[in-house]
């Protein structure tokens, strides 16, 4: 009996996607969330404004509270709207407890931060703040965005097309895989961080420096892994195509290219947390727009809290940006769709 | 030339192993050697020579290492002879031809292109693809796999796969079919439909079919003709005319006879009995 109780309850995909308990909780949270933050009183024990933390600083709730009761709000719509999407339900049902935890943890967040102030401004800010300083300061976030993401974008167009057509270079004719391989080899090592000094005393304006540096980030892994993935495409392939009439030109762009497809999108995902990296890290040091830059001239400002906004800023980009290029690589691997890797 | 091979239809083994027809690959005192010059040099194939007839199904058999899949290769220009000729229809072989389709044992299907699109290659590749588009459907048809034309190799079984390999190699309707072991890795089942399935084609089509084959059953119910060849060094140890009506059957008197004279060459006859005098 307990055997077969067993097998029916588990679902292959999901936890618990049948738990209506989960969600009532999940609510719940947000609902608890807001009403700690309404109605636990803020205690301010020796901070001083002006010292502790500027008179800007923002405290205003209001923000904070309209995003909980949205939360809130929307679960509560969406369960009954799910009925009619079961498969939506099954996932939001099994996504209840992350959201219960969230919700908990925003609780806990406030009251360390806002309300008992155990852990205290400005290198910790509460969510109240965080949330409050966003629409204030929208348009100047919105070009910081828009900065990085052009030059991420730019840096990883390049770094591919330049990747791919050294990767070709290299991958098909001896006399390229001759004097390129090598320095493809060694230059490949360095991180393109290490040659920032150079780059911005060479390159000018700075974001040509910048884009030269995520170029290179990507540039060399990009190249190798196209170099390998046509390398191990197997003879009889190329065989075949010869006794089916192929010129070799054929066998370049119909054989030896889709072969090391996979391979090239392993060396862009590769490339991809490679350029983020540089990016971050090169706006922190020689730019004057962008999220990492913002970040530094925040610190200098000892306003953590954009500190922080500019990190969950990050989390949202950055994550619609990978999923850009995972949504690209399926499309173009979709014959992969299915196969064990 | 081409027109001494004619398909009377239902009369096909007078059609197809017509004795006199014209010849369509010789090959003249070939020999290849790998490693040549080393200690290790192996002799794949030593001076064999062999004359392959238009329109007939021939099987190649013999133990590993009797050169059989490297002749293949080189009638099908992917290697090369360090001595002797090899000709096709006159012409010296040089290079890898689309009058000369290969079908590896694997299949060796481009796992990121749909059946249909296997199969369309040798079309896109001798750029004719644009006009001869439709011919792709027929194909899919003729090795019955109409429904599968979306489906992609890994989605394929591999009885299936073999069949969109060699649908691939017959679209460019090449004079010779040059088959290395298409059956090699395919169950017992699978393999007796492939084999009718490939008498059929080659009545159809009516091209040469060259086969290299581990087995001798396989190689007595398809050919008109089986070249058994022995290793260290690779060459042909006897030719033999099959003989047999089409279409054949597999527990014949003739075939089984024939099977026991083939072991028996290949030293694979097994325990033999001592014969017993008696008056």
């Amino acid at each position: 009996m307990a055997r077969q109780k067993f097998q029916q309850n588990v679902d292959p995909l999901y936890w618990k996607p049948q738990s209506r308990v989960w969600y009532t909780l999940a609510v719940a949270a947000f609902l608890i969330a807001l009403a700690v933050n309404v109605f636990v009183p803020a205690n301010i024990p020796g901070l001083e404004v002006g010292f502790d933390y500027s008179k800007d600083y923002p405290i205003d709730p209001t923000n904070y509270r309209i995003l909980l009761a949205a939360v809130a709000a929307l679960l509560a719509l969406a369960y009954p709207v799910s009925h009619f999407l079961p498969a939506i339900r099954k996932r939001l049902l099994h996504k209840a407890q992350f959201i219960f935890a969230g919700g908990l943890a925003l609780t806990l967040w406030d009251l360390l931060t806002s309300k008992f102030f155990v852990i205290r401004p400005p290198f910790f800010p509460g969510p109240v703040n965080i949330i409050a300083y966003v629409p204030t300061n929208w348009e100047n976030l919105l070009t910081h965005i828009g900065a990085s993401s052009q030059l991420f974008i730019t840096g990883l167009v390049f770094g591919t097309i330049a990747g791919i057509g050294t990767g070709i270079l290299i991958g098909w004719y001896r006399q390229w895989f001759y004097w390129l391989f090598p320095i493809l080899k060694f230059t490949g090592v360095v991180p393109a961080t290490a040659w920032m000094p150079i780059a911005t005393v060479l390159l000018k304006p700075a974001p040509v420096a910048m884009t030269f540096l995520l170029v290179i980030a990507s540039w060399f892994i990009i190249a190798f892994m196209m170099v390998q993935g046509m390398e191990s495409t197997p003879k009889a392939l190329y065989e075949v195509t010869e006794t089916l009439g192929a010129k070799r030109s054929y066998l370049l762009f119909h054989v030896a290219i889709p072969n090391a497809m996979p391979s090239v999108f392993t060396g862009i995902s590769t490339a991809t947390s490679m350029s983020l990296l540089t990016l971050v890290a090169a706006e922190m040091m020689g730019a004057t727009a962008g999220l990492g830059y913002f970040i530094n001239y925040s610190k200098a400002f000892s306003k953590f809290y954009q500190v922080y906004a500019a990190i969950i800023i990050m989390f949202i980009v950055f994550s619609i940006l990978l999923a850009l290029i995972n949504f690209i690589k399926r499309r173009v691997l979709r014959w992969q769709e299915g196969l064990v890797q | 030339m081409s027109t001494a091979v004619e398909k009377s239809g239902d009369n096909l083994d007078s059609a197809l192993a017509q004795p006199n027809a014209p010849i369509l690959i010789e090959a003249r005192h070939v020999t290849r050697v790998y490693g040549a010059g080393s200690e290790s040099a192996t002799h794949a194939l030593q001076d064999v020579s062999l004359d392959i007839r238009e329109g007939e199904f021939i099987s190649l058999i013999g133990p590993s290492g009797c050169g059989k899949t490297t002749l293949l290769r080189l009638i099908a220009g992917l290697d090369f002879p360090q001595g002797g000729e090899l000709t096709i229809a006159g012409e010296p072989i040089i290079n890898p031809g689309a009058e000369r389709g290969y079908v590896f044992q694997q299949g060796a299907l481009y796992p990121w292109a749909t059946v249909e699109g296997n199969i369309a290659t040798g079309l896109k590749a001798r750029g004719v693809y644009r006009e001869q588009k439709h011919r792709v459907a027929e194909f899919i048809d003729l090795v019955g796999l109409s429904g599968f034309a979306k489906s992609y190799p890994h989605q394929i079984s591999g009885g299936m796969a073999q069949r969109v390999a060699i649908a691939r190699a017959l679209i460019n309707e090449p004079r010779a079919l040059l088959l290395d072991e298409p059956m090699g890795a395919l169950d017992s089942f699978t393999r007796i439909e492939l084999q009718d399935k490939l008498l059929e084609l080659h009545k159809d089509f009516g091209s040469t079919m060259v086969l290299v084959t581990h087995d001798v059953d396989e190689a007595i119910y398809l050919s008109d003709r089986i070249v058994i060849m022995t290793p260290r060094p690779g060459k042909i140890s006897e030719i033999i005319e099959v003989g047999l009506g089409r279409p054949r059957a597999r527990n014949d008197v003739d075939f089984m006879h024939l099977r026991a004279q083939i072991l028996e060459k290949l030293h694979l006859a097994g325990f033999q009995p001592q014969p017993e005098f008696s008056i």
